[in-house]
């Protein structure tokens, strides 16, 4: 009865004969190395090509030569020889939007993957737990009735408040389980999205109706380089940070008193890091209204290849849901072109089929 | 100095108390019971010693036992306090197995038993060889190599403890506490637990396990910690602390000890209070 004995109890020395191939098996170079250049390639390449699709035919050596010139570096980059107007097109509009599109479907497949982890939740996304609503109230609320508060923080600010009425109606219905949590998650956006509809009842007309509306389907037409900037710019100073603590989110795979007894400040780490993603999900939908579902397929179809570890899990999980957001915003603008289409409306539609197939591959433990 | 020393832990909850000022002390380097009927805050003890529970303020007026009103809450462990230390430091002395462990996500075997190495690795470098090797020896004195790369989910639950056994191994505690291990387990595999437990503390680590089953407390600990509405009722080596009348008091039941026809270890018989 001594399942002790053919091992040696030095942790240093080789293991008995069920550790003999394990070194041989660690040797093999680990392929998820080499995921993460390969997919920023696939980024760089989807974001120089989908520049170029749209109503104005343009070339990828065309857009790379405005680039050059706009960036001062003359004729390195190749020389556009283009018009002013088709210059125009790449610079102010197609190039801030793809950009745009790239950093909030990173930002948002990160919050999504590190809500899923800290609420041991598979079902967790900014949009679902009532985060992306509130943002959007906030954003309108600012936007209509005009208070002096920069959009981004109004919007951070709606996030954190409805994250926090989400978790604390979810934990006063009991214990907190995956579905508890998405159907408060449920009442708090739409409680959210029915004061936006208010607001936008009272005080919007004509233009800006259709403003608010593509604020609440989700929509990035209006991205320029101010977007870019507070998109960039949370995804680097937010999210770069939270990309670290991949090891801490690991912890927390059997929960938090696991996580405290392996060392981790549960109480502090989950504030921080939920915070983080309210601060990281405040900032997207303030550059492009409650774009949904981003943060639930792209963790799920990551975690299915790569396994829940979140060194791998966060950082492949913000460059596909970049890829992904930069393709489905194309198909939005030139799917049905002149019209559009929010990109919010395909990105649903996309993502209600897999929350469907997540809630069955979880069935019996919700 | 080898001693496991446990000093004015409480724990409260709202109104309830539940657990009151516990002070023991066990000598290090065997398995020790924590045994108790329901409810009698094992489970608020074990979280109190590993320190992911902090020790609470008893309510004023509420009375302490042989008047140790105001003593500082301490564990220590051969000398050197835990509940002082940092959490990353405390995590590389004591490691706990719960009661209940369920990951929601998809986990290799692996991957579980590595996070023991959490609280060893620096929060920015990769993990390094030295984890493999600590994390391939944890898997193989708990006798889960061969699982290594299946799905916790699809294992036993004997199988899943061994595992949670193995990841609290590798965090190459000194002190190893676990939360009702033979739960839920069949026969063979609660003896085959207890054996484990066994082994490890013959490599010195000290083992406080939370037992349901007082006979096997009888048959495979060293000392025991009876555990009675929060209060620690009497501490002591097994066949001394385990007698009829402290049974009866504590469970409510008629009790009778003998010796196992085998091993000659006590072997606890139980009967209803109202039955003569």
């Amino acid at each position: 009865m001594s399942l002790l004995q053919r091992s040696t109890l030095d942790p240093t020395r080789t293991p008995g004969p069920g550790g003999g191939a394990v070194p041989a098996r660690r040797r093999r170079p680990d392929p998820w190395v080499l995921w993460l250049p390969a997919l920023l390639v696939v980024l760089l390449a989807s974001m120089s090509w989908t520049v170029t699709l749209g109503a104005a035919d343009l070339s990828v050596r065309e857009v790379w030569g405005v680039i050059g010139e706009r960036l001062g570096l003359g004729g390195v980059l190749g020389d556009s020889g283009l018009t002013v107007l088709r210059e125009g097109i790449v610079w102010e509009l197609r190039l801030p939007r793809v950009l745009t599109a790239a950093a909030v479907g990173g930002g948002l497949a990160l919050s999504g993957a590190v809500m899923q982890a800290l609420t041991r939740n598979p079902l967790a996304d900014p949009f679902l737990l009532g985060l992306s609503s509130g943002a959007s109230t906030g954003a309108v609320l600012v936007l209509l009735l005009g208070l002096s508060v920069v959009l981004p923080v109004a919007a951070f600010a709606g996030a954190l408040a409805a994250l926090a009425a989400t978790l604390l109606l979810a934990r006063s219905l009991g214990e907190i389980t995956p579905s508890r949590t998405v159907l408060a998650g449920l009442a708090v956006s739409s409680f959210a999205g029915a004061v936006t509809s208010m607001l936008v009842f009272w005080h919007a007309d004509g233009d800006s109706f259709r403003e608010v509306l593509n604020w609440m389907l989700g929509s990035l037409a209006g991205a320029d380089w101010a977007a870019v900037a507070i998109a960039w710019g949370a995804l680097l100073l937010v999210g770069l940070p939270v990309l670290l603590q991949g090891r801490v989110l690991d912890a927390f795979a059997f929960g938090d008193s696991a996580a405290a007894g392996l060392g981790v400040d549960v109480g502090r780490t989950r504030w921080l890091l939920l915070g983080g993603t309210a601060l990281l999900t405040g900032a997207m939908v303030s550059v492009s209204g409650a774009i949904g579902f981003v943060g639930l397929v792209l963790p799920n179809a990551v975690r299915l290849v790569v396994g829940s570890r979140h060194r791998r899990l966060l950082p492949l999980s913000v460059l596909t849901g970049a890829i992904f957001m930069v393709w489905v915003d194309t198909v939005a603008r030139t799917l049905f072109e002149p019209r559009e289409v929010p990109v919010g409306i395909i990105t649903v539609l996309v993502g209600a089929p897999v929350f469907v197939l997540v809630l069955l591959r979880h069935r019996g433990r919700a | 100095m080898s001693v496991l020393s446990v000093r004015g832990l409480s724990r409260v909850e709202g109104r309830a108390v539940l657990v009151h000022d516990a002070c023991f002390e066990v000598p290090t380097g065997g398995v020790v019971a924590l045994v108790g009927p329901n409810g009698a805050g094992k489970s608020s003890l074990l979280r109190l010693v590993a320190g992911t529970a902090s020790s609470d303020r008893l309510p004023a007026g509420s009375p302490t036992d042989g008047g140790r009103d105001g003593v500082r809450p301490a564990v220590t462990l051969d000398g050197v306090e835990l509940l002082g230390m940092r959490r990353r430091e405390r995590a590389r002395v004591v490691a706990t197995v719960e009661q209940e462990a369920r990951a929601e996500f998809h986990l290799t075997v692996r991957q579980v038993v590595a996070l023991g190495r959490i609280p060893h690795e620096s929060p920015w470098a990769v993990a390094g060889a030295d984890d493999a090797g600590v994390v391939d020896a944890a898997m193989s004195r708990t006798g889960v190599t061969d699982l290594a790369d299946r799905s916790l989910a699809t294992l036993s639950g004997g199988e899943q403890q061994r595992v949670q056994l193995a990841r609290a191994l590798a965090q190459q505690p000194r002190l190893l506490l676990l939360d009702e291990p033979t739960n839920h387990l069949d026969v063979r595999a609660q003896l085959d637990t207890l054996g484990l437990l066994r082994e490890v503390a013959a490599t010195g680590i000290t083992v406080v396990a939370a037992l349901h089953d007082l006979n096997l407390a009888a048959a495979h600990c060293d000392h025991v910690v009876v555990l009675a509405g929060g209060r620690v009722r009497a501490v002591g080596a097994v066949d001394e602390v385990l007698v009829p009348k402290l049974i009866e008091e504590t469970y409510g039941v008629v009790a009778d000890v003998v010796a196992h026809p085998r091993t000659g270890r006590p072997l606890i018989a139980f009967s209803s209070a109202n039955l003569d």
